[in-house]
């Protein structure tokens, strides 16, 4: 049985090789180590998860163009158990994360602040907490491509109106569930320091990330003849016009979140832009504000820009890297830094959870359709028209 | 407004169906014609290649416009002209400044989109050359009216009027140039 599903090995390689470079770095520098580990996870995470959102938005709006596309997401999603495995490496490294973890030790009078916050941040309840999201994630996850996969062959009505209220009622604990762990795992690196829409933040940046990895899934479909010619011109417009919505979405969260600090101007707050407007990083930051804003919004006003698989492919890879830079951004300021091999750290953790979770993406839609044949809109999806 | 469509005048042939249509456009673009025009109650895809408005480029640069003239006008009136300590912050703000620069590129685009339309449109137009057809108004109901412009590079009018009697249509109207 497992002869037959074929796992690419370059998956394999990377996961090997990124294995052994955080092996080397735990060593080195576990700290270190442990700050790259956890923006590779999270940026991988947020463009999965990112998929899942997509595929109960579609469901519970009953999205025509986006059935032809829907099993390419559903594949996406079907890594979230492997980031259950990948999420426990973090749990390991939580003292040496997380400043809350031993906050008799911090300098006031941030001590103070923290030790405030106790009841929420401690370590049973951040496990409790992990475990919920990442059960809720993977049973939403599963049961969405299960659906899927039985209407493949039939009974696809009965299934049709199951998803869409399974759609519903999950994107509602999504929500939920995503903005918290935004909060517990990204933004409790600095526990003094909040920021309400933070959540929204991060869900943004996924969403980005989601299509821009769903247009190199279907270009790279379209190259080797998986998916029908059907599945053209008309279905990247739609992708992109969504993708510029996100982008747009994007820039406007993480300047809502900018101003008001910025206006406020309240210590404890302005503290994070503080730190990220020094020391190189608000060269990074004026990066994303060109890369992940101003060059896709502007390459995404052209018609025929939209309609190119060759430059949506591209355009997807080029976000996909900006993604990673911005959830980089994000965190790794607030993360104990300063090793001389930082960088292949972050080139390591990268290669271990890109390649478990394509490894896990190969081994899981080995044999599966690429498109939703049994979809009642599939034939409408792939007549699907727009201008 | 004067229209300036057809100033040479323009052939046209009343069908029955969008079939007939169809395969009317594709004979005469096969054929080379290109200035071609279609009248129908319901869409149909003729594949007559379509023609691209000015606007969004239009709209974009007056976008460009509005947004360097916020940031500008701010800037002088701010940072040049009567800087202003407000809670200690610089007197060029950028990020205050990023908001009503969104403002004016919002505004002067929606503005050059609203006036732009009318101009590229030519609307309103309350007269227009195929309104002299007697029953014309059936191309809302159940005809399919196919228009040649007369100025097209086919241009031979007898040729013209063979080539669309070839297509057996229900009738053929010949609109002649306004002096």
């Amino acid at each position: 049985m497992i002869s037959d599903v074929r796992v690419p090995k370059i998956s394999l390689i990377a996961t090997a090789l990124g294995v052994v470079i955080c092996l080397i770095g735990m060593f080195v520098d576990p700290a270190r180590t442990a700050a790259a580990y956890l923006v590779a996870y999270m940026s991988c995470l947020a463009v999965v998860l990112g998929n899942l959102a997509m595929i109960m938005i579609a469901r519970t709006t009953a999205a025509t163009w986006f059935v032809a596309l829907r099993r390419q997401a559903e594949q996406v999603t079907a890594t979230l158990p492997v980031f259950a495995v990948l999420f426990i490496p973090i749990l390991v490294a939580l003292p040496v994360l997380y400043p809350w973890t031993h906050a008799e030790t911090i300098a006031l009078p941030v001590r103070e602040l923290v030790q405030q916050k106790t009841a929420y941040l401690n370590v049973p309840f951040f496990v409790i907490r992990a475990i919920v999201y990442l059960a809720t994630w993977i049973i939403l996850g599963e049961l969405l491509r299960r659906g899927s996969l039985a209407q493949d062959h039939g009974d696809t009505a009965g299934i049709e109106r199951h998803m869409r209220v399974t759609s519903a009622v999950g994107l509602v604990a999504f929500a939920f569930t995503v903005s918290f762990a935004a909060f517990d795992w990204m933004m409790s690196l600095a526990p003094a320091w909040y920021s309400t829409i933070y959540g929204v933040d991060y869900f943004a940046g996924a969403m980005v990330g989601a299509l821009a990895l769903l247009a190199v899934l279907v270009a790279r479909g379209r190259w080797r003849h998986e998916l029908p010619d059907s599945v053209d011109a008309d279905h990247f417009h739609s992708l992109a016009k969504l993708l510029i919505t996100f982008v747009l979405f994007w820039v406007y969260i993480g300047f809502s979140q900018l101003i008001v600090i910025w206006s406020g101007e309240i210590p404890i707050e302005r503290s994070w832009y503080v730190v990220r407007m020094r020391g190189g990083w608000e060269l990074l930051g004026g990066v994303l504000v060109a890369g992940h804003f101003a060059f896709p919004f502007l390459a995404l006003l052209v018609r025929e820009f939209k309609r190119s698989v060759a430059a949506m492919a591209f355009l997807g890879a080029w976000l996909l890297a900006m993604h990673y830079l911005d959830v980089y951004w994000i965190m790794m300021p607030d993360t104990p830094r300063g090793s001389a091999i930082g960088y292949w750290l972050d080139l390591g953790s990268l290669l271990l959870v890109g390649g478990a979770a394509s490894a896990t993406w190969a081994y899981r839609r080995a044999g599966e359709s690429p498109i939703a044949d049994g979809d009642p809109a599939i034939d409408a999806s792939l007549g699907y028209l727009t201008d | 407004m004067r229209d300036r469509t057809w100033s040479a005048g323009a052939y046209l042939a009343e069908f029955s169906s969008p079939a007939e249509l169809k395969s009317a456009v594709r004979e005469l673009s096969t054929r080379g014609y290109t200035g071609l025009e279609t009248y129908s109650p319901v869409p149909v895809e003729c594949g007559i290649r379509r023609s691209y408005s000015p606007l969004p480029v239009v709209v974009f640069l007056a976008g460009l416009f509005g947004g360097i003239a916020s940031y500008a006008i701010q800037w002088y009136a701010n940072a040049y002209a009567y800087p202003l300590d407000i809670g200690g912050r610089p007197p060029h703000a950028v990020p205050a400044f990023i908001i009503p620069t969104f403002e004016g590129t919002v505004l002067c685009a929606a503005i050059a989109a609203f006036i732009g339309f009318f101009v590229v449109t030519r609307l309103p137009q309350p007269w227009h050359p195929v309104f002299e057809i007697d029953g014309f108004e059936r191309a809302t109901v159940d005809r399919y009216w196919l228009a040649v412009d007369a100025s097209d590079r086919r241009g031979a009018p007898d040729l013209t009027i063979r080539e669309l009697r070839a297509l057996s249509p229900l009738r053929i109207v010949h609109l002649e140039a306004e002096s």
